[in-house]
């Protein structure tokens, strides 16, 4: 039966795995932040004063003296696996310290923690420690990963992005003046058309967003825009842990959206060119994902992908769109003004 | 990849996502706690105020009892502290309990959500 058959392919094909690699470290280091968060707030529960929350009461109680043995052994799991050593055993580690966390008491529950135990579940069985990472680094090698947990693991992210529009889609977040207290920036400013706008804005940019990174036509304004959404909720909400967990949590994670078949692309440069000298060496440094097929031959630079060949600044802002340093503000480059301040600086390389 | 691998990939996938699709579906159409959701500064429950109040046979008049802020600070209405929540926690299941074992001779404590009608209510065991 075809339906079969394209189930089985589905599940046995293969890609590269350093975008997860690289997803990877950025939830690892999101972890690392929320396992200081989780000491916290535990020190909290051990208020004489504090309503304990104790839902599931054959969970052994934590207590002061093993909060900081408990704290100490995520925070060695999460080490371990953003460097990418012993990642699965590292990455079970983390989903473990996260699911007690939530087991011990009702109050521990926290959404971005819970989802960084679900971006770690889903990295760990993606063997996302396999690419950009010591355990790749101590065999010599790459092993290519299994495509369905890459799949699943974006998958989420939209819902993330698509729930989070829909629990706004209510006239106490779109019509009242909740979003005011949450931003108290737009508040200040006082103009309920503002405040209207930035209400619905929101809840269409997230909707938007969660289809965007899959087109390859948008992936890249949603590279920039999430980039920009994340940054400013920081800016207007506050530099909270959570929202920096959320944040170093989503912009890496966009990492496993690029379409990254290693070797894919061929660039080609010339010594000569002053431009392709000061510059190709950093982009060869920064192509952690190993896209590009680097080849010197006369001519100006040009990258060739699937969808064809481009040269000049566009060959470069090309491929500053598939790195992973780079992929998120890369599209600001193809803004008309920048791009044509590009182009000018190009050209004055060239002479 | 052997056939047992691909169902079991196959089974991880599907069950994965249907819990992922469902119990964010569940919280937005209200009937969780809003837990397992994704509605963080969506301003879903709508809720500004919670209190409670605490009756005694012995006494005419009931004690009010508020939450203030984040983490939650529990506060009788002379202003004293009598108990803290570090994040969300069914009150019903929780606080209640707390506060009948804190006041010791309560009757009953009842819940109420922006100053309504108590919406719950908790015999306190002698």
């Amino acid at each position: 039966m075809p339906t079969l058959g394209a189930m089985r392919d589905f599940f046995a094909a293969q890609t590269g795995g350093r975008p997860l690699g690289v997803a990877r470290v950025g939830v690892g280091m999101s972890a690392l932040l929320l396992a200081l968060v989780t000491r916290r707030d535990m020190l909290l529960l051990f208020a004489p004063d504090a309503v304990r929350g104790r839902w599931i009461p054959w969970v052994p109680d934590i207590s002061p003296d093993w909060l900081d043995v408990y704290i100490g052994l995520w925070i060695v799991a999460v080490v371990l696996f953003t460097a990418g050593m012993f990642a699965r055993w590292a990455g079970m580690a983390v989903v473990a310290c996260i699911v007690y966390r939530f087991m011990v008491d009702q109050s521990m529950y926290w959404a971005p923690i819970y989802l960084c135990g679900l971006l770690t579940l889903l990295l760990t069985i993606g063997n996302s420690g396999t690419g950009f990472s010591v355990d790749a680094w101590r065999r010599g090698g790459e092993q290519p990963v299994p495509r369905w947990p890459l799949t699943l693991y974006k998958i989420q992210i939209s819902l993330v992005y698509l729930f989070a529009a829909l629990e706004k889609m209510h006239s106490n977040f779109l019509l009242s003046d909740f979003i005011v207290q949450s931003v108290p920036l737009i508040g200040m400013l006082d103009w309920p058309p503002l405040i209207r706008l930035a209400a619905f804005g929101t809840v269409g940019f997230e909707v938007w967003l969660s289809f965007a990174l899959w087109s390859r036509r948008f992936q890249r304004w949603a590279f920039l825009l999430g980039f920009l959404f994340h940054t400013a909720i920081l800016f207007c909400i506050g530099f909270y842990a959570a929202l920096l967990a959320y944040a170093a949590m989503f912009v890496s994670s966009y990492a496993a959206f690029i379409e990254a078949v290693p070797e894919s692309r061929r660039v080609v440069w010339q010594r000569d060119d002053l431009f392709a000298r000061r510059w190709i060496p950093l982009l060869r440094r920064l192509d952690w994902l190993k896209i590009h097929r680097w080849e010197e031959e006369t001519g100006e630079l040009r990258v060739e992908t699937d969808t064809g060949a481009l040269t000049g600044w566009r060959a470069f802002t090309e491929i500053l769109a598939v790195l992973p340093a780079t992929f998120f503000w890369s599209a600001a480059l193809e803004l008309p003004l920048i791009r044509h301040a590009g182009e000018r600086f190009y050209r004055g390389y060239r002479g | 990849m052997p056939p047992f691998k691909t169902i079991l990939a196959a089974t991880f996938f599907c069950g994965y996502l249907a819990v992922q699709i469902f119990l964010p579906s569940l919280s937005w159409l209200s009937l969780s706690s809003g837990r397992w959701g994704w509605g963080m500064y969506a301003g879903r429950r709508g809720l500004s105020s919670i209190s409670y109040e605490i009756h005694f046979p012995s006494r005419p008049a009931k004690v009010a009892v508020e939450e203030y802020g984040t983490p939650v600070t529990i506060i009788e209405s002379e202003g004293k502290r009598i108990g803290s929540i570090v994040s969300t926690v069914s009150r019903r299941q929780f606080v209640l309990p707390y506060l009948c074992r804190t006041h010791p001779g309560a009757e009953w404590v009842g819940l109420r959500f922006d100053a309504q009608e108590v919406v719950d209510k908790m015999a306190c065991r002698p």
